[in-house]
């Protein structure tokens, strides 16, 4: 995706604020050389553009909006303070997504050891999903929707299961579209192993929905009840 | 919508195993799903797709987990999340703006004080020559310190008028002459040395007026001088 269609697609997101901003047409490199230079428009622009795919990103790993929100705000932190030593050798998405990869996993680390214990008192809704998910589209039946929002809820809670390494690389390919060579910047490894990387976590994932279906197909058999996803469908080899 | 084929699954029951060969093709099937696979395997795996029936399901759960991830709700950041970055970034931008504007001031002051500091070092070592040129000058003034000679062209003394006294003998002499052009000690490398003529040769040196040797700065300054004295004997 390039600057362009990401500036189209997080205005449109972004309630309100930016929509009210000048925001430049700037290129990738003339944004480069902005915010090297310290441009406090080129920050905001950055901002405006950036925001929302990070938080999707860095939710997405977590699990958890506050803290995404927190650690986006320390990967645009992380950002600023390194932006003058920006060399343009990777594009300015990748060096963003790789920041924000590397905090990411820094927060779960210290999530893991730290919070794991705790219990919040509001309890978030086990899908997941924002309000404008779960209202009807009226082109559904309950039926149907019951049961797209329950494959949903299966599918993250499986995603949540992958261990990270393979998260990441399922996340960078399958929800950002990333390609192997830039999936390859971003983690740092090689091609070979981001190949790898995304077979086992593609088969893992695979293998959660098969366990987390396996109550399903139960009631699935019951006359009248919908079958389980496909994905669930394919043999072991 | 997810597109997941619901009603597959009691068909894709029926799929046989994977075979071992199979398997080994896992790897190209995720390959393939991305579109990374190189054109030449893509054909062999597609005619292999089109006979087997394990592996062709394969492809369609990955690409069904695709779309499931796809349409996956996108959590939307809160309102205020770009608000407080656009307010770190301000006040990054505003540290970044003081940290310039020290630098500039320190830059000023330097540049103000670069041109005082040239003509002040400037001064010091034109004084700092001048000084050195004094001392020198007085060491040489002392007539039995002999100078450094540093280098250069020095010129040995040499004697510009001698007395009328006489020596009456042959005799070479090796007189020090100082930095005033005058004898202040002498040696007779051959020849007589009786108290006469010893007595004839200290007159013949003390009257005689030498130019003293200098150094290479011009600087007059101690050397010595070979004297050659003989008889010249005129028959008439």
């Amino acid at each position: 995706m390039d600057i362009e269609a990401l500036r189209m697609s997080s205005q449109d997101t972004t309630v309100g604020f930016s929509a009210a901003l000048a925001v430049p047409h700037w290129g990738e490199q003339q944004l480069a050389a902005e915010l090297r230079a310290g441009s406090v428009e080129a920050f905001n622009y950055l901002i405006s553009l950036y925001h929302q795919p990070l938080y999707r990103f860095v939710c997405r790993i977590l699990g958890d909006r506050d803290d995404a929100a927190d650690t986006v705000q320390e990967i645009f932190l992380k950002v600023f303070r390194s932006a003058a030593h920006f060399e343009g050798k990777s594009s300015l998405k990748t060096w963003l997504y790789q920041i924000a990869l590397h905090e990411a996993s820094n927060h779960r680390r210290w999530w893991r050891r730290h919070k794991r214990q705790e219990t919040s008192l509001e309890e978030e809704d086990a899908s997941g999903g924002s309000w404008a998910s779960r209202l009807p589209d009226g082109r559904e039946s309950p039926l149907g929707q019951a049961l797209r929002n329950e494959q949903r809820r299966q599918l993250q809670q499986a995603l949540g299961q992958v261990p990270e390494p393979y998260q990441a690389v399922l996340l960078l390919r399958e929800i950002e579209g990333f390609s192997y060579d830039e999936i390859a910047e971003i983690v740092q490894v090689r091609v070979g192993t981001v190949k790898s990387r995304l077979l086992r976590g593609r088969e893992m994932l695979r293998q959660r929905l098969r366990q987390e279906g396996a109550a399903a197909d139960g009631a699935a058999e019951r006359p009248g009840a919908a079958a389980p996803a496909g994905w669930r469908s394919v043999p072991d080899a | 919508m997810l597109s997941l084929d619901l009603q597959s699954h009691h068909a894709a029951d029926g799929v046989p195993p994977a075979p071992s060969r199979c398997h080994q093709l896992q790897a190209a099937l995720s390959a393939y799903v991305d579109g990374e696979l190189p054109m030449e395997q893509s054909g062999a795996l597609i005619h292999h797709l089109d006979q087997c029936g394990a592996c062709s399901a394969r492809v369609q759960c990955y690409r069904g987990l695709r779309q499931g991830l796809q349409e996956l709700p996108a959590p939307a950041a809160p309102t205020q999340l770009a608000l407080r970055l656009r307010v770190e970034a301000s006040h990054y931008s505003v540290r970044g703006q003081r940290w310039q504007y020290l630098r500039l001031r320190l830059g000023t002051a330097i540049r103000a004080m670069a041109l005082p500091a040239a003509v002040g070092t400037a001064s010091a070592l034109f004084l700092f020559s001048a000084l050195a040129g004094g001392v020198r000058s007085n060491i040489v003034n002392d007539p039995l310190r002999p100078d450094v000679v540093v280098g250069g062209n020095p010129t040995p003394p040499r004697l510009t008028s001698l007395s009328d006294y006489g020596v009456g003998a042959p005799v070479l002499v090796e007189a020090q002459i100082d930095a005033t052009g005058h004898v202040y000690g002498y040696s007779v490398l051959a020849g007589p040395t009786d108290a006469q003529l010893i007595s004839r040769l200290n007159n013949q040196l003390l009257m005689s007026v030498f130019q003293p040797a200098t150094t290479n700065f011009g600087q007059p300054t101690t050397g010595s001088l070979l004297v050659s004295f003989g008889t010249v004997e005129v028959r008439g």
